[in-house]
């Protein structure tokens, strides 16, 4: 893989003009981590309904192409054909603009997480900040979309996805302190390449309030209240259909992507094979050439351990899903930062920089 | 008299967390086991599942395979017994003072399956095949005369019913 990165720039210094080469320099790394991250969705969708099945004892789809790959293939074919029906008296305007505000944060943090030794589209030195910013506006694209669909349960799905972004974010940003505090950076390279031991021995409790309250973030099943098909028919996508609706339903997708992404950025060592700082050459070798292809196993693993949360836990009430955000799991955080700081300063262990 | 258990506020906000773990635990092992066990789903139209020996599918018109001809005596039996009416009996009598059909047609959307009609007929001239994949594109190919509903059949005799499967005690 670092045979590809070198051939790139190696083209790329051919380029004789210096402006020409900047834009060419920023076009191509996200076209190609924006196209990745969107045939990996369409094989995500597949194991997903796979995984699913096998929970359920059933088989799930498996009649088109090896396994059923190409299932959904088809059915975006299928939606990509369907009509695009507007809501009669629906706010025209934020109903279009809705999808791409949710569809596009969940794209645009890919820039920022490292997918391989030396493969990030920028490397900006508060990544992690950056990137909780921009995903928190997905919650805004899914209210506008509850709101100008002028439909009350969309509308109730809009409102709930904010009450529950709002309780989650906190404790989700507490969380990562931690993990800052032992890297001393917040850029995600730094963060990858200071753990030496993986995250998820020295923050545990960290990485599980982190887990959660991402699962939270990105509405998935114990958390999925603002699309809660029990009660609210399809929540706040209940009027969309044709394309917009693909685009809400591609970025539930790749926010769930994001969330594997993260904990492994964050907790599991991101790139990095496993102890190649102990098994010498080889191992540092694995990290450096094949470095996108241990971060895709690790990143499918989280995928499929939130899928296998959805074949087991039921929904979550909105009364239980605040008490938790906030009884449980802020002070937990706050213990996570304490106990973290002080190891952090005694220099303790696993804990010394 | 019930006996009230008091716990403190702070007991019981550890007993939730404590009981909220073991259950998502118990959970979380159950579905784990299940991700492996084996699939119930059947792949249908690959592989078919054996039929049961006394499966009502569509019925046949049976014939006698040495010689042709067909063993329906026209007595109308099955026409007056069939629940929904779908039997379409035409007969005229031959020169011979014997009854000859000329017409024996069903439509297969209306029949029921119900097996009334091959068990009435006095001459066993009727059968239930395990056939029962009748769906069709066109509503007209639901009519079934007599030569589609045909079935020759060896040492044609009296309708006799298979036996019942042995119940184990
Ligand atoms: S099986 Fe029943 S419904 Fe069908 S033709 Fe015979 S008597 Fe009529
Ligand atoms: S009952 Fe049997 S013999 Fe009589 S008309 Fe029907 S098929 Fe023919």
């Amino acid at each position: 893989m670092e045979v590809l990165v070198q051939l790139y720039t190696a083209i790329l210094s051919l380029i004789p003009f210096e402006p020409v080469r900047n834009a060419i320099n920023m076009l191509v790394p996200t076209l190609a981590i924006a196209s990745m991250v969107l045939g990996i969705v369409f094989i995500l969708i597949w194991w997903e309904r796979r995984l699913i099945a096998f929970v359920q004892a059933r088989l799930g789809p498996n009649r088109l192409g090896p396994g059923g790959i190409f299932q959904s293939f088809a059915d975006a074919l299928k939606v990509m054909l369907k009509e695009d029906i507007v809501t009669a008296d629906a706010d025209v305007i934020l109903f279009t603009i809705a999808p791409i505000l949710v569809f596009v944060p969940g794209l645009l943090v890919y820039s920022l997480v490292p997918v391989g030794n030396g493969m990030i589209v920028s490397n900006v030195n508060v990544a992690i900040f950056l990137f909780l910013a921009i995903s928190s506006i997905t919650t805004l694209g899914i209210l506008m979309a509850g709101w100008s669909s002028n439909n009350k349960y969309s509308l109730m799905g809009g409102i709930r996805a904010v009450a529950q972004a709002i309780s989650y974010e906190i404790p989700l940003l507490l969380s990562i302190v931690g993990v800052i505090m032992l890297a001393g950076s917040l850029s995600m390279v730094d963060i990858v390449q200071s753990q030496n031991v993986w995250n998820i021995v020295r923050q545990p409790l960290g990485f599980i309030i982190f887990f959660i309250c991402s699962l939270s973030e990105v509405n998935r099943i114990p958390f999925d209240l603002p699309e809660a098909e029990s009660e609210l028919v399809s929540g706040y996508n209940t009027e969309y259909s044709g394309f917009k609706f693909a685009m809400f339903f591609l970025a539930e997708y790749i926010n769930t992507f994001t969330l594997g992404a993260l904990c492994t950025t964050l907790f599991f060592g991101g790139w990095r094979f496993p102890f190649d700082n102990l098994l010498g050459d080889i191992g540092l070798q694995l990290t450096a050439q094949l470095g996108i292809v241990w971060f895709i196993l690790k990143t499918m693993f989280f995928f499929s351990v939130v899928v296998w949360i959805r074949g087991t836990l039921p929904r979550v009430r909105t009364d239980q899903l605040m008490a938790f955000a906030w009884k449980y799991l802020l002070p937990a955080a706050l213990l996570n930062i304490f106990v973290t700081s002080i190891f952090a300063a005694i220099g303790f262990g696993v804990f010394s920089r | 008299m019930q006996k009230v258990e008091r716990v403190s506020a702070t007991g019981k906000y550890f007993k939730d967390l404590f009981d909220g773990i073991v259950a998502i635990y118990k959970g979380m092992r159950l579905t784990f086991i299940y991700m492996f066990a084996p699939k119930v789903t059947e792949i249908y139209p690959d592989v078919k599942r054996p039929l049961p020996q006394r499966f009502r599918g569509r019925f046949a018109f049976l014939y006698d395979k040495e010689d042709g001809h067909m063993l329906c005596i026209g007595c109308y039996a099955c026409v007056k017994v069939c629940p929904p009416q779908t039997i379409v009996l035409e007969t005229h009598k031959g020169e011979d003072k014997k009854i000859k059909v000329d017409k024996y047609d069903i439509n297969i959307g209306e029949c029921i399956s119900c097996s009334n009609c091959v068990e009435v007929c006095p001459v066993g001239a009727l059968e239930m095949t395990h056939e029962f994949e009748t769906a069709t594109f066109e509503q007209s190919d639901l009519f079934y005369d007599m030569h589609k509903l045909a079935k020759y059949v060896e040492k044609p005799n009296m309708y006799i019913p298979p036996e019942p499967p042995k119940i184990k005690k």
